[in-house]
């Protein structure tokens, strides 16, 4: 813009200057310079639209084909150009949705499948249907009203057997953030009239041997006249994602090269331990457990990385089976007391007996455990009990709770405190850490099934508590699976009896 | 009980020779300090141990030997643990071999691969979270399956 003005402020004052010499050699010039700003102009007006166009065209033979011989657009750039693409489609669809049937009746509830291209008389529905990327459309409560050929292909069934269908009985989905598709339909819904939000890496569990991998981009309209209030476009990513998950992450390599080390410690440790200890005067057997503790707690820290780094990859899956609870906490108790002791603190158990077998993944829970007692540990100040107590409570599920009596935590900061490398002014001036167990704690208790809160107190100390869920609740359907029930960190893979958002 | 040691490139053998029949064992593993970790306690448990550092000469070390258990590490010299896990598993490689395979390993693998590791083996272990006692335990459970 700036550009043409000039030129344009250029052009008349040569205009001015020009018309007291020679009329002819006046026009010629005028014409030169108008020709050669038409051309500047029109290149650039060229550029404008032609770029979008690019990325457009990019975008949908890269996403349609997974074609590898077609040069991967930027992310950033694509981005954009996916939800045009989308954007685009959904509107084409609609305008034809809404001038052939009436909405919001089973009559409307139309499938474009090649079929049902032939009997339209519009083109936008066979426009819908040639688009490579998978298209689906839902209603209000979630049911699939629409979809185009290639979902159908995509999801490996006939329109027939898809249409109708709660879309979670249909594509088991999980995500890498917190807000998943649902939570987002239902914000959408209090809050607005039209939205788009778009997902990297979503998975979709086909079977227990095969998942898909995409990125998803969902448009709300509340008042869509074809009666389908969001409509889904995945954009295939399977072959992409499938080869950066095995490729070993500098993450893992990283902690590959912690871990070595630390079995050498631990090993070494054992071995004086058992061997020397008899021998060892009090002092050098406090040096020897004090060692042996800061081993263990590196080896928590390392597994904290890792885990984190699995939830952020949406890496992270549990396997939930039936599991008594209480033998596993005190099996967890029982690996944390060395390092509660040379802190000189003490762990308290106290364990209701009226507990049914949990829904639990056993390594997941230990370092649960392991999170908040050694938070308890850090943060007791002088105190030294820990009281860790378990029971059933009112609305049916197991509560577990991990109480100190140290410092307690401010009630401005408590609303922040699992968000991840968050920590309190105050905890980082006194307590060493790093800010990543309780994050990692949310999203196991949230894979689980449960939820984790803190009642705190500056000075009192602090009860941290979360629930797990009795198998008995887990559906027949959940059951089944002989691999246990496999859950990611960010809400669960969809089985929507079991579905807490 | 009389012992005896054999250094070779890339091979370490220790001989146990006691009056009832012991148990072998073929430990895989590249890092020296952690194979003699592990011989050190097994033997103790009345295993005989002989460790390979490198992938190739394990692979070919599992299938030419009689080996009750064999205790892999996943990130070796010359070929991975995988797939020499997939080497031992193929029945036109060894048809008759019957050991059980224990993977020994500290490098996450994707849930998808490992899952697939855990399905071919008989055991899965991260080495930083297990003492030496500890995986004496776990073959001990092994080899009662034997």
């Amino acid at each position: 813009m700036l550009l043409g003005n000039a030129l344009v402020v250029s052009v008349g004052y040569i205009g001015i200057v020009y018309l007291k010499l020679d009329d002819l050699f006046l026009y010629g010039a005028l014409v030169s310079i108008a020709l050669s700003y038409g051309l500047l102009v029109a290149q650039m007006l060229s550029n404008v639209v032609s770029t979008p166009l690019e990325y457009l065209s990019q975008a949908i033979s890269y996403a349609s084909n997974d074609n590898r011989d077609e040069t991967q657009p930027n992310q950033e750039k694509i981005k954009i150009a996916r939800e045009l693409v989308h954007s685009l489609s959904m509107e084409v669809y609609n305008l034809a949705a809404s001038t052939t049937a009436p909405p919001v009746s089973n009559a409307s509830i139309t499938s474009i499948s090649p079929d049902a291209a032939v009997t339209t008389p519009l083109a936008a529905h066979q426009f819908i249907d040639m688009l490579g990327v998978p298209i689906i459309g839902l209603d209000q409560n979630q049911q699939i009203t629409t979809l185009n050929r290639a979902a159908c292909d995509y999801i490996g069934m006939t329109s027939e057997q898809i249409i109708n269908k709660p879309v979670y009985d249909v594509l088991k989905l999980s995500f890498q953030s917190d807000e998943n598709l649902d939570s987002w339909i239902e914000k959408s819904k209090s809050n607005t009239i039209t939205a788009v939000r778009s997902w990297d890496r979503v998975r979709h569990s086909v079977s227990e041997e095969t998942t898909k991998q995409f990125d998803l981009v969902a448009r709300f309209s509340a008042d869509s006249a074809s009666g389908t209030e969001t409509t889904l476009a995945l954009y295939d990513r399977t072959n992409r994602y499938n080869q950066d998950d095995q490729e070993i992450s500098f993450v893992a390599l990283a902690v590959h090269e912690l871990r070595t080390p630390l079995t050498f410690m631990r090993g070494y440790i054992e071995i004086f331990e058992d061997e020397l200890g008899p021998t060892l005067q009090p002092e050098m057997t406090d040096f020897m457990h004090k060692m042996h503790a800061s081993a263990q707690q590196l080896a928590s820290f390392v597994s904290n990385i890792l885990n984190v780094a699995r939830v952020e990859e949406n890496q992270l899956a549990l396997r939930l089976r039936s599991e008594d609870w209480p033998i596993i906490l005190q099996s967890a108790v029982t690996d944390l007391e060395l390092r509660a002791s040379v802190h000189g603190k003490h762990i308290e158990l106290v364990v209701a007996d009226n507990l049914p077998p949990i829904a639990g993944d056993r390594v997941s829970l230990h370092e649960i455990i392991n999170n908040l007692v050694d938070n308890a540990i850090k943060y007791s100040g002088a105190s030294d009990k820990i009281i860790i107590s378990c029971s059933l409570n009112t609305e049916g599920v197991v509560e577990t709770s991990v109480q100190d009596f140290g410092i307690g935590i401010p009630e401005s900061v408590i609303g922040e405190l699992f968000q991840k490398f968050h920590r309190s002014h105050k905890s980082k001036v006194q307590v060493t850490g790093t800010g990543l167990g309780l994050y990692l704690c949310k999203a196991l208790v949230r894979a689980h099934g449960g939820n984790i809160w803190v009642r705190s107190k500056e000075d009192e100390g602090s009860i941290f508590s979360f629930t797990l869920l009795p198998y008995d609740q887990l559906s027949a359907e959940e059951k089944a699976g002989e691999d246990g029930i496999i859950r990611g960190a960010h809400g669960w893979i969809k089985n929507h009896s079991l579905y807490r958002g | 009980m009389v012992s005896s040691e054999e250094h070779t490139a890339g091979l370490k053998t220790i001989h146990f020779i006691g009056d009832n029949y012991m148990k072998k064992i073929l430990c895989i593993e590249d890092e020296r300090f952690i194979s003699e970790l592990y011989a050190r306690a097994l033997q103790k448990a009345g295993y005989e141990v002989k460790a390979v550092e490198d992938g190739e000469v394990g692979l070919h070390e599992a299938v030419s030997g009689q080996y009750d258990i064999i205790l892999l590490d996943i990130m070796l010299p010359t070929m991975n643990g995988v797939d020499i896990l997939y080497k031992m598993k193929d029945p036109n490689v060894r048809p008759t071999m019957q050991s059980k395979i224990i993977i020994t390993t500290n490098l996450d693998q994707k849930e998808d691969i490992r899952k697939k590791v855990e399905q071919m083996a008989d055991g899965y272990l991260i080495k930083a979270e297990m003492t030496p006692k500890e995986l004496v335990k776990y073959v001990n459970q092994v080899a009662e399956q034997l």
